[in-house]
């Protein structure tokens, strides 16, 4: 379980390297943009799919993180000369990272209202006390 | 439940015919994109607590979509002047794919019961000994499954592995294995490499 808070969502050679380039405007042909910003959005989804089973938010809040982080370099990106392909791939892994945060957002929202729930439910029946972690 | 299943199919049907819409540049749609990708987020992470036909159903919906939002009516990449559908082909590319790994995981779990006393085998393999190559646990495996199920007539489970698919039992059941199992397994297993090294050594 705590191997994983530090195994990100997106390998950063592929995060950050392609959008690292893409900032830089260093030669990336479109063909590979292409190519890896379909990757992202494979690669994520099925990592994400494994967080989501283990039940643990931390690593949730984590992969969250991660990727509102690649989200700021993509804003960032608007101050910097890009082409038009470029753009499209920017605007499209944009749209893949905020649909990726949405399903993390919901399922730790209730994953922490489970979570609540059973420690009311603790407390009321009078059963013995859970020790909680955050 | 039920009225809560057909609830979530609707609605979720419903955004993305909204998402469609948006792609035929209904501009009163477009105004509000990046609510849609959230909603489309919140939605298949509701869908993926349902039944697997319906997850079949939502991953042929937000495929068909993601064509139609990425490429234009000629069949190419749409180009930057409309970021909008760009954005949102992106959102529905990564949920096709959320659905798509739930379902790869579903199937995984169902063969996971179905080859279980296979599964059982080759990890009582890696608990008795000690480091083996790949071809070596392949052997070993061949040698102890083989009789198992031929005990059970599991016809299947012959007719699949015969003896010329050499490594695909192993590789099949490597697939299957949990987190800690694959763990244990790699732990034992020795590179053919280093065994040809101490060989020579020998």
């Amino acid at each position: 379980m705590s191997n994983h808070r530090h195994r990100p969502l997106i390998h950063p050679e592929i995060g950050e390297g392609v959008l690292g380039q893409l900032l830089e405007c260093r030669t990336i042909s479109d063909d590979r943009l292409h190519r890896l910003t379909y990757t992202i959005g494979r690669d994520a989804a099925k990592f994400l799919d494994q967080r989501i089973q283990e039940q643990n938010v931390m690593c949730l809040w984590n992969a969250r993180r991660e990727l509102a982080c690649y989200d700021d370099i993509l804003t960032s990106s608007a101050s910097v000369e890009l082409s038009e392909v470029q753009k499209s791939e920017i605007s499209f892994l944009r749209g893949v990272l905020h649909a990726l945060m949405a399903v993390i957002n919901v399922r730790g929202d209730h994953l922490t209202a489970k979570n609540l729930g059973e420690v009311v439910s603790t407390e009321v029946t009078g059963s013995a006390p859970i020790v909680h972690q955050t | 439940m039920e009225q809560r299943r057909i609830g979530v199919e609707e609605r979720f049907d419903l955004l993305c015919d909204l998402v469609s819409k948006l792609a035929r540049h209904d501009t009163e749609v477009a105004s509000s994109d990046p609510t849609l990708a959230a909603d489309l987020g919140n939605f298949a992470y509701r869908l993926l607590e349902l039944d697997y036909e319906v997850l079949q159903s939502a991953y042929s919906k937000l495929d068909r979509l993601h064509d139609q939002l990425r490429y234009d009516d000629s069949g190419d990449l749409r180009d930057a002047t409309n970021p909008q559908l760009l954005y949102m082909s992106g959102a529905v590319h990564a949920l096709s794919n959320v659905v798509s790994a739930k379902l790869h995981e579903i199937d995984r779990i169902k063969k996971r019961e179905q080859y279980w006393p296979y599964v059982q085998c080759l990890m009582t393999i890696v608990d008795e000994l000690q480091e083996y190559t790949a071809v070596e646990f392949y052997h070993e495996l061949c040698y102890r499954a083989f009789p198992i199920a031929r005990a059970s007539d599991d016809q299947e489970f012959m007719w699949s592995y015969d003896e010329d698919s050499s490594g695909k039992i192993l590789f099949d059941l490597m697939n299957l294995l949990t987190s800690p199992e694959r763990q244990r397994f790699n732990q034992k297993l020795r590179s053919p490499t280093r065994r040809l090294k101490e060989g020579q050594h020998e």
